[in-house]
């Protein structure tokens, strides 16, 4: 199950680890692991790593091949993206019912879907959502567990008991820097690409306000570029934006 | 030639003389005007003791001086108090049409001084004229014409001669006399020159003058003040007033009507500005003596009177004497100040305005209701059936507002229209218009600057933030597209408790740091220290969300903020620039004017509490805008760090974890053991640990440094309680010996390391002297001990190691650069002073 008590460092830690001993060709054991990140001492509990293993395994990240916890995808991808793209994948499998497929459902749904960039009470809006409501509910703890990681990942800041919900400039950079084009319409670019890790359009099928302005903040940086493509029948984003070209110039 | 913005035909130039300046000169202009421009005052009543204070209408006035009979006895005072221009001369003008009307057969029983057509010259030959039907004589007048032209000359002879009349001896008299002139010429020129504006009384040598003349000479001055001024006064009469002495003129004016019948009646626009120098004189004998049968209404500005002791004392007199309050009716126009004005009020100034307006339209020979613009101007401003276009009552009250203190608000408003409506004539757009003397209190935040500035004015008058959707006139009016949203609109007041609001006046001035982010928001550079608020409000926010100024691993659990980048800008951390205003700091955050209305929300959120520090936070997270705010602070943390990095010349986890070795070999390595060093590394350290504690004492600063490396360490290594990130722990062992992490510390110079960074609040500079002290001296004595680090050196590195030792010449060969990075990588401290040596050669 994805909603678990973690915080983010140590999935990332653990999983690179793993891609470590796997790629020399001796894969880790859960008890090496163990070993490694935890203090030695009677009376201390793994509990801190088993959850970070057991939570890499539920995102499809590891796999336990007897003993051994084996990387399913052996790429440079940042970790950060493989992470949300697998639980992506999980929200829009058609026949998941889990309660992973909550995992950024609630970004879909609550954040993007409704527009809103901040939610103080989430616990509750959380609990209103269809496919939580089935499973029974999840507790303030595991909301608190789910804000942590995300703000890791950099989809948003914990922030007066609520949780912000606005892209950081880095991840959407590490996006970019996964296209496969370096230039295109901002309708594949999104489409093809971007909602494969995250949400981006609201309801009424625009742009939300924290994807869009993240996406101005890049294109301020200097990463990527927009412009207008005016013969190009795709969406037009931002007014009257199309077209988005990345720069060469910049390392992602 | 000059074009109307507005297309109002009503606003002609020639329409303005119905705004005069001062109430006399509108009198002036006839009796229909000033009644059809003049709006009803009310005045008020502060009676003694526990009493409430009470409301008066001008007819009650009015009613009250024409109650009286012929046989009554006495003097009958009224003083009317008010700051200049806040309306008194209107007062008395008015009162003097009324008293025309109603008792035309004593009209010549009136007189009227008016506050600016008379000097105390004329007003003398008057009361002279009132009584004996005779002017001063020729002579007289060119006494007058030549005290104007050569005060100084009549100022030598008034001193003069009464320095003869009270001083013995010659020698004094002369010495005094060349002090006494300067001191008493100014007063004496302003007594012939005396301006409509001069809110001073005049007084011939005010005591304190008079003080500070015994105190800054070493003449023996034995005069009486009291008794000096008398005499001048006299001399003064003499000269200049055919020796006529006021409170006698007066009484025998009192006395000749008396016998007529009549009660002659007196009204003083403004005792100061009228009478000048007899006015205590004067003042004195209408509220002391019995024996006279005025009835006076006197004109008094309290200001005019704090300006020496004399006029204080008197004022004094009149305001608190007990036995005053029983012979004179005291009512007040305004405050003392002139901040409130007792009948012009913020619910009634479009009364007033709408009045004078009108009979402008009417003089200019615009009707309204046959005039074009009739149906714009009647929506945009009508208010109780009175068209107020150009303006509305939004904008008057605004206008009322802004009254500087000390100034009468009557005045001061009459003059903002006027002022206003000509720079609308000569084409100036009406929000400039308006902003050339008015102060906004509202900020409303809209795509289009001119719709902007136009709501700060038209904009609804509120002292909290509300989200309402403006008049709709207001964009009909100004030919401007509707807004589609609701907007919020800001007060640029500053908030008080209901309790405390009670107390101040009716409005709020705007607060300083308000009005700046709204001139900044509106394009302009306001002063930066006004900002104050906005950056604490922005520090503030930050600090509840992300680290911008505390360096850890992000995420993790408890992260101790040991290592903290305090940039302080005008007081304030982390730093922040606003557009447009320079700053020479390379690292900080940018404020943007995109920022918009949420500028508002952190000034006041930097000193709120409870449930509104709660709402305006809620709000803040909720503002697109304030992302911009989040990201550029995410910037700002890496730039700091990669600063950082650039200067220890090492990433900041390697400068820790060597840190963290360092303190391990001077402290031991009882306690935690964090996972990642193997145990042949750790029993190293165990090792280490025992030689250096026979060499190094722990005193209370080490021991203080050396906590906080552990703190370091836990911030950059420890991810949850208990979890470690082992791996690149594990890592860094492998990659350095205990050894090579001191030998990379002794890269780090001190001087080069930003003094900004602190870590537990101690500079980094600080910190580090005492570190890389104690790290090269652990660096010596380890070298010195482990003799079988050279073992591991290639023969090559051992031999140019013995020579040096030995002192014997060192082959510089082309393998040289080669075995110097072996010997600095095995053995540092050897490396370091053969180096030296070698630069030296």
């Amino acid at each position: 199950m994805l909603f678990r008590t973690v915080y983010g460092p140590e999935l990332e830690a653990i999983y690179a680890y793993s891609m470590q001993r796997s790629e020399t060709g001796e894969p880790t054991t859960r008890a090496q692991v163990r070993t490694l990140f935890l203090v030695q001492g009677a009376g201390i509990s793994s509990q801190s790593v088993d959850d970070a293993i057991a939570f890499l395994i539920s995102a499809g990240l590891l796999t336990l091949q007897g003993d051994y916890l084996q990387p399913t995808v052996i790429d440079d991808l940042p970790f950060a993206l493989k992470l949300l793209a697998t639980c992506r994948q999980i929200e829009l499998e058609k026949d998941n019912v889990s309660l992973d497929v909550a995992f950024t459902l609630i970004l879909s749904e609550i954040f993007i879907g409704r527009d809103q960039i901040f939610v103080e009470d989430l616990h509750s809006a959380v609990n209103n959502l269809e496919a939580v409501i089935r499973k029974g509910g999840i507790s303030k703890e595991k909301i608190q567990a789910w804000k942590r990681v995300m703000e890791f990942l950099g989809v948003g800041h914990r922030a007066f008991d609520g949780f912000i919900c606005a892209y950081s400039p880095t991840l959407f950079r590490a996006i970019v820097g996964q296209w496969s084009q370096d230039s295109g319409t901002l309708q594949e670019f999104f489409e093809q690409h971007f909602a494969t890790y995250l949400p981006y359009l609201n309801r009424d099928g625009v742009l939300a306000r924290g994807v869009a302005n993240s996406l101005q903040f890049v294109r301020d940086q200097g990463y990527i570029s927009l412009y207008p493509l005016q013969d190009s029948p795709s969406k037009v984003f931002l007014g009257n934006l199309r077209g988005i070209r990345r720069s060469n110039s910049v390392d992602y | 030639m000059t074009t109307d913005p507005l297309h109002m035909p009503c606003l002609k130039l020639s329409g303005l003389q119905i705004l005069p300046i001062t109430a006399n000169e509108r009198y002036l202009l006839g009796e229909n005007i000033f009644l059809a421009t003049h709006t009803p005052m009310q005045a008020r009543l502060f009676p003694r003791g526990y009493q409430a204070e009470t409301s008066i209408t001008e007819a009650q006035i009015l009613e009250w001086v024409l109650n009286r009979y012929p046989e009554q006895q006495g003097n009958r005072v009224f003083i009317l108090y008010g700051a200049a221009g806040s309306g008194k001369s209107e007062l008395m003008a008015w009162l003097e049409l009324m008293i025309r009307q109603r008792l035309p057969n004593e009209a010549f029983a009136l007189t009227r001084i008016s506050r600016t057509d008379l000097t105390v010259f004329q007003v003398m030959e008057r009361f002279k004229h009132l009584l004996t039907d005779e002017y001063f004589t020729a002579a007289t007048h060119r006494r007058w014409e030549e005290m104007r032209r050569k005060p100084r000359t009549f100022t030598k002879l008034l001193v003069l001669h009464s320095l003869e009349t009270l001083v013995e001896s010659d020698a004094l008299i002369n010495a005094l006399y060349y002090r006494l002139v300067d001191v008493v010429e100014p007063h004496v020129a302003r007594l012939s020159a005396m301006k409509a504006e001069d809110l001073c009384q005049p007084e011939l040598l005010p005591y304190e003058d008079f003080e500070y003349l015994r105190e800054t000479t070493v003449l023996p001055i034995s005069l009486d003040i009291e008794q000096f001024r008398h005499l001048m006064m006299e001399n003064l009469r003499k000269y200049l007033f055919e020796e006529m002495r006021l409170p006698d003129t007066l009484q025998q004016i009192s006395e000749a009507f008396c016998h007529r019948g009549i009660r002659p009646i007196l009204l003083v626009d403004d005792l100061v500005q009228s009478i000048n120098i007899f006015a205590d004189e004067m003042l004195d004998y209408f509220i002391t003596l019995e024996k006279g049968n005025w009835d006076v209404v006197i004109g008094l500005t309290p200001a005019s009177f704090e300006t020496d002791a004399r006029g204080r004392k008197l004022l004094d007199r009149i305001t608190y004497l007990d036995t005053i309050d029983d012979r004179v009716n005291k009512i007040w126009l305004s405050d003392e100040q002139g901040q409130e004005s007792y009948f012009l009020t913020e619910e009634n100034c479009h009364l007033f305005a709408h009045k004078y307006l009108n009979a402008m339209r009417q003089h200019n020979g615009i009707v309204c209701q046959s005039c074009p613009s009739f149906q714009r101007c009647t929506r945009l401003s009508t208010y109780n059936q009175t068209i107020l276009a150009p303006f509305s009552h939004e904008v008057l009250v605004r206008i009322l507002r802004s009254a500087p203190e000390g100034k009468g608000r009557v005045r001061y408003f009459l003059q903002a229209i006027k002022h206003v409506i000509e720079l609308i004539i000569q084409g100036l757009p009406p929000e400039v218009a308006i902003s050339t003397i008015a102060k906004p209190d509202i900020y409303i935040e809209a795509q289009d600057p001119r719709t902007q500035q136009l709501l700060s004015w038209y904009g609804p008058l509120t002292t909290e933030i509300t989200t309402s959707q403006p008049n709709p006139a207001i964009f009909e009016f100004f030919d401007l597209p509707r807004l589609s949203f609701a907007p919020e609109i800001h007060s640029l007041t500053t908030q008080h408790n209901s309790q405390e609001f009670e107390l101040q006046y009716s409005f709020e001035q705007p607060s300083p740091s308000r009005l700046a982010i709204r001139d900044w928001l509106l394009g302009g550079v306001p002063n930066p220290q006004l900002f104050d608020k906005f950056r604490r409000g922005i520090g503030r926010w930050l600090k509840n969300i992300y680290p911008s100024e505390y360096f850890y691993r992000l995420n993790i659990a408890k992260p101790l903020r040991t290592l903290r980048f305090r940039q302080v800008e005008l007081g304030t951390s982390p730093s922040i620039i606003f557009e447009d205003l320079n700053d020479d700091k390379e690292v900080r955050i940018p404020i943007g004017r995109n920022i918009g209305q949420a500028a508002f929300w952190l000034e006041r959120f930097s000193l709120a509490t409870g449930d509104e520090s709660h709402q305006l936070a809620r709000q803040l997270c909720s503002a697109p805008q304030m992302l911009n705010v989040l990201w550029h602070a995410e910037l700002y943390r890496k730039q700091g760090i990669k600063q950082l990095e650039d200067q220890l010349r090492m990433p900041l986890e390697e400068f820790v974890y060597h840190l963290y070795v360092l303190r391990c070999m001077i402290y031991g390595v009882s306690g935690i053991v964090p996972p990642g060093f193997n145990a042949e590394y750790w029993n190293c350290l165990q090792q280490f640990h025992q030689t250096l504690r026979r060499h190094i004492g722990i005193t209370e600063h080490l021991r203080f440094d050396l906590t906080t490396i552990e703190a370091l360490f836990t911030d950059f290594f420890e991810m949850r309680h208990n979890v470690y990130d082992g791996a690149q722990l594990a890592n860094l062992c492998h990659e350095y010996t205990p050894l090579d992490s001191l030998g990379k510390l002794t890269y780090i110079q001190v001087d080069i390391v930003d003094s900004d960074y602190c870590l537990r609040g101690k500079p980094f500079n600080v910190f580090w002297k005492s570190i890389s002290g104690l790290n090269a001296k652990c660096l010596r004595i380890l070298s010195m001990v482990q003799p079988e680090r050279i073992d591991q050196l290639s023969l090559t590195a051992q031999e140019t190691i013995m020579r040096w030792h030995e002192a014997e010449a060192i082959h510089i060969s082309n393998q040289l650069t080669h075995i110097l990075e072996e010997i600095e990588l095995y053995a540092p401290d050897i490396y370091r002073r053969l180096a030296i040596v070698l630069t030296l050669e």
